[in-house]
């Protein structure tokens, strides 16, 4: 194998490839990245058996071939050059050369033979999607996704269409709950299915560089998403995800609404008090009209500061995790919030003002 | 053949022509889903494993059935994640199932508590030892969290620390069924603690342990040397605490010759109350034993009750396990069982103490660290000899109860005093030198 191509182009979809490879795997060419020359394009491999992604980019090839190499070492010798424009590779016995003007590299191979190939997902179902939408769907909720597996259902990302034909994304850890409703054209050919939660970070990191739609193939075990050379394919959970509907509280007893940047200076202050619980305590007082955050930590100090609110309904005094109700405020696009309250031992709301399509629902803490 | 052996043996063919990594990648949790007209749908977990059996091995799979199996004639693949998880899970599940075996399935152990309904204060044995150990706990069940607490029991292994701690749980469940009692050995909070740990969840860790009203932990010795799981205990304990929430410890030790406690550990147990149960005496013991036939509706002659109770003198356990014995045989035998039969019974259960004479006794130490039997006599102050002489001169004070000046004597010769500083040093050093009382433990064990 000869090819010569691009240093810039090359080195951005090694590391996109490298990023996916598996680590510590027992087999050693999964922890490897395959590269493979045809006719005249080079196209990149790379698996851990849970995601598979593959990159086709064109290049100037000279002799046709394949070879595996382990993950990590092109990529960073690659964004590390900068004395040539282009960079040839070609394969010598059992090692890569990689050459530019000033460098000289020999990188050693792995049988590719034993490259697992990654699965091409063919079924009637197709659809092109708006890349940019499909990222901020699954950005707006992922982080509340359950990181043990011991319930794939928790630890993974449901999508479906609802009736409004949105596509409705929800992740649960079961004690908080983000909703994010999402417009588009083609919400009903979704169906519903479950992404791994493991693997979403991987595959916003793909779909964010596309601009405009992205194919998608659907079938039972598999989904994957096509674009202009860059194909990802992701394991996807047979499962059903628990009817998370009839949690959410219909109304509610205390609603304050503020200023989101408000509400987040005070909860980074609050933090630097919270204790090892990250325990925050939230006074909602209408009839005082006070919204207070309290945090105490015995071994640092504590803190009480306000925020200036528009209160309605009965005064609530209740502790959260500092963590759970920080993670939702990135997802919220509104100037401000509502925080909807239901008793001490109901789910607290929170929702931008005026924006229908994000919801978080937090548990709070008991004492 | 099953569709499980031909599977299997298929496994054995392809085992020999791939590596170790590469079969463990491809083929674990995969097994042949059905045979249907000839085909073999083989369950894969996911994919990618899928694609590579089609590219790599179908050809050798589909050759190995067809000889293993006439009437195969081709093979499919059945992507399958999920039913496989489930299977392993049901494994899981049947083994407790099929393994127990005999009556004792009736004393479920609850899962939400811990608590084994076996252990109630009706089946407690009340004697002279442990009746202050029993009052506290008494008082305990009337006013939780408020009298003694925390309640520490310590006390040696079978005297029946569990039974009672476990007897305060299930009476608080029965009288008081909203507040949530939870029972847990040292051992099991450690793990579960590194486990949250491992899997970032300390924070539903902390939730689990500060919800309960009454915390029982048992065996808390296995905490030493445990430091940050020692500093999760210290948190958890505060908190309770605050909150006027029971705290029930056991230990075999008194709380302050537990190896490496933490001191703040040490003192927040003192602050409750610190109960001993030391060995029951023979009375007791009478009674111990008079309880159990009454439970296992059994009769046996005073005459051999009283000599149950003579030899088996240290640990209830052991006469609780004497006891099943003897019943089973008079079951089996279906007669009832004369002193001699029960002697020969537990002749190997019961461990009466050995008679060793001193010389014995320094001959074991001598051995046990390597040096000559006659150096112990002479009058050398080499430290390798001295502090085996010093072991010595202490066990046979603390437990062969010889008085000082005649240890002395059958130490070649020295003086009393010299006897009592030996004692002194090592009973003091084994407050902080942990290596030293495991030596002595070890001793000890070769002097039964």
């Amino acid at each position: 194998m000869k090819v010569e191509c691009i240093i810039e182009k090359l080195s951005k979809n090694i590391l996109q490839a490298e990023r996916i490879a598996g680590r510590n795997h027992s087999l050693p060419v999964i922890n490897c990245i395959l590269l493979e020359a045809t006719k005249n394009s080079l196209i990149i491999r790379s698996t851990n058996l849970d995601l598979g992604v593959e990159i086709t980019m064109p290049v100037k090839v000279v002799t046709e071939g394949s070879v595996a190499i382990p993950a990590g070492i092109l990529g960073s010798f690659l964004s590390s050059i900068s004395d040539d424009k282009t960079v040839i590779l070609s394969v010598e016995e059992n090692n890569l050369t990689v050459s530019t003007q000033k460098n000289q590299t020999h990188i050693k191979t792995y049988p590719k033979e034993d490259f697992p190939t990654i699965p091409v997902v063919m079924s009637d179902k197709t659809f092109k999607i708006n890349a940019g939408e499909f990222v901020r769907g699954l950005k707006s909720v992922w982080y509340s996704s359950a990181i043990s597996s011991m319930k794939a259902e928790l630890s993974s990302v449901y999508v479906y269409c609802n009736d409004d034909e949105d596509i409705v994304f929800v992740a649960t850890d079961s004690f908080r709950l983000a909703e994010k409703k999402i417009q588009t054209k083609k919400a009903k050919e979704f169906g519903s299915l479950l992404i791994p939660f493991k693997n979403i970070p991987e595959i916003i990191r793909v779909l964010e560089e596309i601009n405009g739609e992205v194919q998608v193939n659907l079938e039972k075990n598999q989904i994957s998403f096509s674009y202009d050379g860059v194909y990802i394919t992701s394991r996807v959970i047979d499962g059903i995800f628990p009817d998370y509907k009839q949690i959410i509280p219909k109304g509610n007893t205390t609603e304050v609404v503020m200023l989101k940047q408000d509400f987040i200076n005070s909860l980074k202050i609050a933090n630097i008090f919270s204790n090892k619980l990250n325990q925050i305590n939230i006074k909602a007082l209408p009839s005082k009209k006070v919204f207070e955050l309290q945090t105490k930590n015995s071994d640092v100090g504590d803190n009480t500061n306000t925020i200036d609110a528009v209160f309605s309904g009965e005064d609530v005094d209740i502790n959260f995790n500092y963590k759970y109700i920080v993670d939702c405020l990135q997802s919220i696009e509104s100037d401000s919030v509502s925080l909807s309250f239901n008793g001490i031992s109901k789910p607290l709301v929170i929702r931008g003002v005026s924006d229908k399509s994000f919801l978080y629902l937090v548990m709070p803490m008991n004492k | 053949m099953d569709s499980k052996k031909l599977w299997e043996s298929v496994l054995v063919d392809v085992e020999i022509n791939v590596s170790k990594a590469s079969f463990n990648t491809w083929f674990k949790d995969t097994f042949i889903y059905k045979l249907e007209d000839g085909v073999a749908y083989l369950s894969v977990p996911n994919a990618f494993v899928k694609q590579w059996m089609v590219d790599k091995y179908h050809g050798s799979i589909l050759k190995s059935l067809r000889a293993l199996s006439e009437n195969i004639r081709s093979l499919d693949y059945i992507v399958n994640k999920s039913d496989v998880k489930r299977e392993d899970q049901k494994i899981i599940k049947n083994i407790p199932e099929s393994a127990g075996e005999l009556p004792l399935s009736e004393f479920y152990i609850n899962k939400d508590d811990n608590l084994n309904p076996k252990y109630t204060f009706d089946s407690f044995v009340i004697g002279p030892f442990n009746e202050l150990a029993h009052a506290a706990a008494q008082a305990i069940i009337k006013k939780p969290g408020i009298v003694y607490n925390p309640l520490f029991i310590y006390g040696n292994t079978g005297h029946g620390k569990t039974h009672l701690i476990q007897a305060v749980g299930n009476y608080m469940k029965q009288n008081y069924p909203d507040s949530k009692i939870h029972y847990v050995t040292s051992e099991k909070f450690t793990v579960d603690y590194v486990n949250s740990v491992q899997n970032h969840k300390v924070n539903n860790f902390k939730e689990k342990y500060r919800k309960y009203d009454v915390l029982i932990m048992d065996d808390i010795q296995f905490f030493s040397n445990k430091q940050n799981t020692q500093e999760e205990l210290f948190h958890l304990f505060n908190h309770l605490y605050e909150n006027n929430k029971q705290i029930i410890f056991s230990s075999d030790k008194h709380p302050n010759y537990i190896q490496n406690l933490e001191d703040r550990l040490k003192s927040r147990f003192a602050a409750g109350m610190i109960v001993d149960i030391p060995a029951p005496d023979h009375e007791s013991r009478t009674a111990i034993l008079k309880a159990k036939l009454r439970f296992h509706n059994h009769v046996l002659s005073l005459e051999i009750i009283d000599y149950l109770a003579q030899t088996l003198s240290s640990n209830i356990r052991e006469l609780e396990g004497a006891l099943n014995t003897i019943i089973c045989q008079a079951r089996l035998k279906q007669k009832e069982l004369t002193l001699n039969d029960v002697k020969n019974l537990i002749k190997n259960s019961a461990s009466p103490k050995r008679n060793l004479s001193p010389k014995e006794i320094i001959k074991i130490i001598a051995d046990f660290y390597n040096i000559n039997e006659e150096n112990i006599y002479e009058k050398t102050r080499k430290k390798e000899i001295i502090k085996p002489r010093q072991i010595t001169m202490y066990i046979l004070r603390e437990d062969f109860n010889i008085s000082y000046p005649s240890i002395g004597e059958k130490m070649g010769g020295r003086d009393h005093t010299t006897v009592i500083h030996s004692c002194e040093k090592i009973k003091n050093d084994l407050k902080f030198d942990s290596v030293l009382s495991q030596e002595i433990n070890r001793i000890r064990a070769m002097l039964i």
